[in-house]
């Protein structure tokens, strides 16, 4: 079989997008606007929504992010042909810090440390007042969003760049590159972690959070990156190029990483709950608050259950509707798993889904995926001059 | 064009065994140490390492009949030596179980070369961690109340005690390392039986080999058995050293109760078990001359994955800390502060030197290729390994809640002998492993071969 026949049938995708782009855009409109007009009925509750909403689309972004850094860094073959798509999704990045915007302005409902008469009787929180005041953070933010900026469009210039000339040596350069970045991205990501959501309970602490984050954020990488291709298979794209080898591979490293996840969860809340510390206690106390405990177990079977038992079979995993399934069940869970953390501290009586919290998620998700059909009409949909191109079509399972 | 033509060469994957050599020609330097006259180094350190057993016997001996007392815990640190080398030879053994699980579900042939060395000394390094907690019990004569065997007494241990699951863990650990171990060792121990000359030996070879015949059949099942084995040992690799950080983790005592704990007990475990497997494998492959299939670049991606579990073990030290002071917790921020700057500031520094700065050599490629600076830091990170699990320990506990009740813990000459004993133990068995065994396993290594792929010259 030779590559190139392959290759010229259907990986030039420019233009293949257009209507999908403009669909999603007009859906995401609409549906962005309903959000906006919900914003006037419970504004308080509304910035907690939309930060869920906001973590599960970053998470992607940056998990994405971390695909691509990991493929450079082991020098991995097999994965070539499943790489294009990381790549773009880690370009909504400056999206991302458009939409940081309304978080700027919900700050004050969102993040109790802002309010300085409570904090000037908090002795806890004058202690990390150097930490958690509003200069510093925002100057924190924009550190993050600078190096994920830069990182992702260093590997994505570089990787498109390639499929024009077929350069080697950038191959090369960001496998050197993806060493510093790796740590660039684990520091930054971290420390987001702990800005952005654990500081929404600013009393509380655990040294894990941020890899609590950061296995999640894999998690739903992989997963929205398989379903994409699907999508992409449904649509006659690349059927001989990803085949359900590379399928059975990501599914491989999606139930890894759901329980890289479990265990993650599971030690945070073991400890927390052996040591039974008052600080630390504190918030897990609020997810076994009426209906929360609920949630609670529906995140225990649902995140690390199902899949546990349901996705561990070889035959499964190749079974490409029920792969997708399983993936979309799982991306469900990711939601339901930020909704958990970030929820009871506006709801803390019992779960109480607003309809704005489905508004803002398929508004969010509709802009999303129109920026990244956008950016993805513009590129081939397969790095088509990679050196290891010819390992990653030639891959089997055995 | 002329540049990308060059940099084709540098994409390309490096061999994993010196080309030139054969299927033949493996088997001959793979058996070769097992079938030569005995070296006279093998011999001298051989005596030297049981001298260190018997010198482990004795100070067990003298424990046994003397009691605790001879050790040097105290009122506020009732945890010492022992508990330190237990973690350290549970991590020590944590390699083997990572190359031979995980890399191989990762697919990563270059493992081939060094999987029979690492689970070899993942075997003897849990026997040497075993010890420590059976003898810190007290009375030695009951350590079978550790499991919980239905007695008239009616007494069972306490379930909800996490060192009543290292009992569990550690022990399921070995067991199925050891089937791994031997599992991986079943077709090599059937060359070695082939080879033999004399009756006695192909006889013993023979009983171990199971009837190895190398039938299709006979390798069907064993890819399975190998791929089960693989697939079951993957989370004991996180499971053990999760629950031996337990044992602190799930305390209320500052420094010792963090979330971060599993992970980072796990990433250092490797850690220092991949610095082990480095320390041993640059002197086994020079003394047996096992250079071509043990080649430079085996070592560069060892120590390789030395410099990111460094990182991560590095990226822990530094969210205790900042944990620590945000947490706002005085006894918490205290710990820390006293780790870095109290009386132990010494052994807390040696631990960061080694562990976190030493690795950042390996950023070069001139060092990570480079056999002496490997060796050095390799024997760094288990230093600085080893004072991580005192620093632990120690430092916690000698800080009580009251100043009233602090302290400070020495050591005394029975500890440090016990420790020294136990690294006889180790080295005892493992020579015993490098003349009796095939150090590199033969048919893995023999995969990894462009000669093993079925279309290997033909023309294309």
């Amino acid at each position: 079989m030779s590559t190139k026949q392959l290759i010229e049938n259907d990986i030039d995708a420019f233009d293949k997008f257009g209507s999908i782009t403009r669909t999603l855009f007009v859906i995401g409109g609409i549906f962005s606007f309903i959000s906006f007009i919900l914003f006037f009925f419970d504004t308080h509750y509304f910035y907690f929504s939309y930060l869920t909403t906001y973590m599960f689309f970053l998470t992607l972004t940056l998990g994405a992010m971390f695909i691509v850094l990991l493929q450079y860094l082991t020098t991995a073959g097999w994965s070539v042909v499943i790489r294009r798509v990381p790549e773009v999704l880690m370009r909504n990045i400056p999206l991302m810090l458009v939409l940081f915007i309304p978080i700027i302005f919900g700050m004050h409902d969102l993040y109790h440390w802002t309010h300085l008469d409570a904090v000037a009787h908090d002795h806890l929180l004058q202690i990390k007042r150097p930490w958690l005041n509003q200069v510093f953070f925002f100057i924190r933010i924009i550190l993050y969003f600078f190096i994920w900026s830069w990182i992702s469009k260093t590997f994505f210039k570089k990787s498109v760049l390639q499929d024009e000339t077929g350069d080697h040596q950038l191959t090369l350069d960001l496998e050197r590159s993806a060493s510093y970045s790796m740590i660039l991205f684990a520091l930054t990501l971290t420390f987001a972690a702990v800005d952005l959501v654990m500081s929404i309970t600013p009393h509380w602490y655990s040294t894990i959070f941020g890899v609590y984050i950061f296995a999640g954020a894999v998690l739903i990488a992989f997963s929205v990156t398989s379903l994409m291709y699907m999508y992409l298979r449904r649509k006659n794209l690349l059927k001989d190029i990803v085949t359900v080898e590379h399928y059975h591979d990501l599914g491989k490293l999606i139930y890894g990483f759901n329980i890289f996840w479990s265990y993650i969860a599971f030690c945070q809340f073991f400890l927390i709950w052996y040591a039974s510390v008052p600080e630390e206690t504190d918030f897990y106390l609020k997810h076994f608050e009426g209906s929360w405990t609920f949630v609670t177990i529906l995140l225990c079977v649902g995140h690390f259950g199902i899949p546990f038992v349901f996705f561990i079979s070889r035959w499964l995993k190749r079974h490409l509707v029920y792969h997708a399934c399983m993936v979309l069940w799982i991306c469900f869970m990711h939601f339901v798993d930020l909704y958990w953390i970030i929820i009871p501290n506006v709801a803390p009586d019992g779960l109480d889904i607003h309809f704005m919290d489905i508004t803002l998620f398929i508004g969010f998700s509709c802009i999303y995926f129109a920026m990244f059909f956008k950016n993805l009409n513009k590129v081939c949909l397969i790095p088509k001059k990679d050196p290891r191109l010819s390992e990653s079509l030639n891959f089997v399972n055995f | 064009m002329t540049a990308s033509t060059s940099s084709i060469v540098q994409v390309k994957r490096p061999d994993l065994v010196v080309p030139g050599e054969t299927f033949e020609s493996v088997t001959e330097i793979v058996s070769r140490p097992m079938e030569m006259k005995l070296p006279s180094w093998w011999l001298i350190t051989f005596c030297v390492a049981v001298s260190g057993v018997l010198l482990l016997k004795s100070m067990l001996a003298y424990l046994i009949w003397e009691g605790i007392g001879i050790w040097g815990l105290n009122n506020p640190v009732g945890w010492g030596y022992a508990i330190v080398n237990f973690v350290f030879w549970v991590g020590i053994g944590h390699a083997g179980t990572l190359i031979s699980a995980i890399l191989f579900l990762f697919r990563q042939k270059w493992r081939t070369a060094i999987n029979r060395f690492a689970e070899a000394m993942t075997i003897f390094a849990v026997i040497c961690a075993g010890i420590f907690p059976g003898v810190h019990i007290g009375r030695q004569w009951l350590a079978y109340w550790l499991f919980p065997i239905p007695n008239s007494m009616g007494m069972w241990p306490n379930f909800k005690s996490p060192l009543l699951w290292d009992v569990f863990a550690v022990s399921t650990y070995f067991t199925v390392s050891l089937m791994f171990w031997y599992v991986g060792l079943v077709p090599d121990l059937a060359t070695v039986r082939d080879r033999a000359k004399s009756k006695v030996r192909q006889m013993i070879y023979g009983i171990f080999s199971l009837g190895w015949r190398g039938s299709n059949r006979h390798w069907q099942n064993y890819e399975k058995a190998y791929l089960l084995l693989a697939a079951l040992a993957t989370p004991l690799v996180l499971s053990v050293h999760s629950i031996v950080s337990f044992d602190f983790a799930v305390s209320q005592l500052p420094g010792w109760h963090t979330t971060i704990f599993p992970p980072y007990f796990v990433a250092g475990a490797i850690f220092s078990g991949f610095a082990m497997v480095v320390t041993l494998m640059v002197l086994a492959r020079q003394l047996f001359n096992l250079k071509a299939l043990v080649t430079i670049g085996h070592l560069e991606r060892m120590n390789k994955i030395i410099l990111l579990t460094g990182m991560l073990v590095g990226y822990a030290y530094g969210m205790e800390f900042f944990m620590a002071w945000y947490s706002g917790y005085q006894y918490e921020t205290f710990a820390f502060i006293n780790r870095a700057t109290g009386p132990y500031a010494w052994a807390y520094w040696i631990m960061v030197s080694c562990n976190v700065i030493s690795p950042q050599l390996f950023w070069f490629k001139k060092c990570r290729t480079s056999i002496p600076i490997m060796f050095i830091v390799s024997i760094f990170v288990n230093i600085g390994m080893w004072f991580e699990r005192f620093v632990i320990t120690v430092t916690s506990l000698h800080r009580d809640f009251l100043p009233s009740s602090w302290g400070y813990y020495s050591p005394t000459w029975v500890d440090v002998c016990t420790f020294i004993g136990s690294f006889g133990l180790f080295f005892t068995l493992f020579l015993l492993f490098l003349r009796f065994l095939p150090v590199i396993s033969i048919s893995e290594i023999k995969n990894v071969m462009p000669e093993a792929d079925p279309h290997y010259g033909e023309e294309h």
